[in-house]
């Protein structure tokens, strides 16, 4: 028996969660440079992108703010913050705001959007160490 | 175009079309690993034309981390691929593809019908890939060369069956640590009145005891429970095999992805019906596996992590859930089947037959344990 299963499962998810946001933060910065139409996106998108980061802040906002994590994710995202001499619960509170934007339909300004972006890094740093996992199998 | 960035695109694109072209020369006859390698095709494509789609902000500084993060995944997609599917799909032997077709049998038996192909992989030890761009539905299993001659590991397949079952429902996840939560709440509602410091100390005992249960180690201990769900007796002397095999003390609470062994074997053992418990082979290897034991400390920190009656809450959760989860997955309640029924000749065994005949030849029969296998290998579906 190998940890193998555990560590596909996590990176899968993680891929995941680094995709959808990754995709969501590249329309909305295309929105605030006016990029959309060279990167063949539409206003859709936009939406859909605003939605997708919308809900996982709401997911991680509770857990920055002091509730205890039940996704991996979360947890991840806390501890790197916490290990980078962050106050979580400073960015439990911008996140929140960040949110009532969004869910208002306000685009977020670059600040916050690269904000957003340095937690993606957290998970795609961790996405890079399962993938060295795997490679040394 | 000569930044960085546009550099490793290029590199991205070329690992992309070797990838592409090694599964092109991919065997595709009979349908055999159709489904997965259409799907990879398919991934590929997607891949490029997600690659091209960021070539016109490549440079652009805004966009840098964006487009870092997209290289960043399509190579971790691409490096799954090569060290996970390519070596099983482009030149399977003949042993590994027979694999495949038992352990689909299996699977679609014990209800796991997500699974839509496999491939099987001999590289080392036991061990799934369990999903791939959000699906389930095409596992890589890697088992060891000659797996099927190293019997008393073969119910191992349920533990990494296990994992796909895991991460396919969540609510399993959920009840576990609910009952973590709830019996250390209740641990720390029942500390009596003690000086404040001496509080403090307990509460925090129990803090770690209860982080102990991460997702990693949850996950674990439920794959040792749907091995014991479905194969009982078997599943508990597998479990004292590796547990005894590879030596290491059995209360060490230090893997990071693991429980200690001692809690792994007691949450099986704690789930054996009363049959199963009375069976001579089991009752011999209780006692033996307690005598190892004892000549080894537990010491606080394991008795608060692992306490026996949080086992037991956490195994009763999860033999609740999975029938309700898995309504078409058989449970093992039985005893080992009697050895002379074991030999009884058949023209076909399931996999999950050969399982328990085998243990029980293997446990009351030994010494014509050969023959019962070359005789019944063939018949494997």
């Amino acid at each position: 028996m190998s940890s193998l299963g555990q560590l596909s499962g996590r990176l899968d998810h993680h891929l995941q969660i680094v995709g959808d946001l990754t995709k969501a933060l590249l329309a909305l910065r295309a929105q605030l440079l006016g990029k959309l139409e060279s990167l063949k996106l539409t206003t859709a998108d936009v939406e859909k992108a605003r939605e997708t980061v919308a809900h996982f802040l709401e997911g991680l906002s509770p857990v920055l703010g002091g509730q205890t994590a039940v996704h991996e994710e979360h947890r991840v995202i806390k501890e790197r913050l916490v290990q980078s001499g962050e106050q979580p619960v400073d960015w439990a509170d911008d996140f929140s705001k960040l949110v009532a934007q969004l869910r208002a339909g306000n685009i977020p300004d670059t600040e916050q959007l690269d904000k957003v972006m340095r937690i993606v890094g957290y998970l795609q740093g961790e996405v890079a160490e399962d993938v060295r996992r795997l490679r040394s199998r | 175009m000569s930044s960085y960035r546009a550099l490793k695109a290029k590199e991205v694109e070329l690992t992309l079309l070797g990838l592409q072209e090694r599964l092109a020369g991919c065997p595709r006859e009979n349908g055999t690993h159709a489904i997965i390698l259409a799907r990879l095709d398919a991934m590929l494509i997607r891949f490029a034309a997600e690659l091209e789609s960021i070539k016109p902000v490549a440079e652009e500084p805004a966009f840098q981390s964006a487009v870092d993060f997209t290289l960043g995944r399509i190579i971790a997609f691409l490096s799954v691929l090569d060290t996970q599917f390519i070596r099983g799909l482009v030149n399977p032997s003949d042993e590994e593809l027979y694999l495949r077709s038992v352990f689909l049998g299996c699977a679609r038996r014990l209800g796991l019908d997500w699974f839509e192909d496999m491939v099987v992989q001999s590289s080392g030890s036991l061990g799934i890939y369990t999903r791939l761009d959000r699906s389930f539905g095409t596992p890589v299993l890697h088992v060891p060369p000659s797996l099927l001659d190293r019997f008393l590991s073969l119910p191992g397949v349920y533990h990494e069956f296990g994992h796909s079952v895991f991460e396919k429902f969540p609510r399993l996840l959920a009840a576990m640590q609910q009952q973590v939560r709830e019996h250390f709440d209740e641990l720390r509602r029942g500390i009596g009145p003690v000086q404040q410091e001496q509080r403090e100390a307990q509460m925090r005992h129990l803090q770690a005891a209860e982080m102990f249960w991460n997702e990693r180690r949850l996950g674990e201990i439920f794959c040792d429970l749907f091995g014991q769900f479905v194969s009982g007796s078997a599943n508990f002397i597998s479990m004292i095999d590796l547990a005894l095999a590879d030596g290491l003390p059995p209360y060490d609470l230090l893997d990071p992805d693991y429980p200690p062994n001692a809690a792994r074997v007691q949450i099986c053992a704690v789930m054996l019906s009363g049959e199963q418990t009375n069976e001579p082979l089991v009752s011999r290897l209780l006692d033996e596996w307690s005598e190892f034991t004892t000549q080894h400390n537990d010491g606080p920190s394991y008795r608060d992590t692992c306490s026996e009656a949080l086992l037991r809450r956490i195994a009763l959760a999860v033999f609740d859930l999975l029938p309700v989860e898995m309504p078409n997955l058989p449970r093992t309640r039985e005893p080992l089947p009697d050895v002379q029924v074991a030999f009884t000749p058949v023209e076909s065994l399931s996999f999950e037959e050969a399982v328990q005949r085998g243990f029980a030849v293997f446990a009351w029969n030994r010494e014509n344990f050969d023959s019962w296998w070359s005789d019944a290998r063939p018949r494997l579906r």
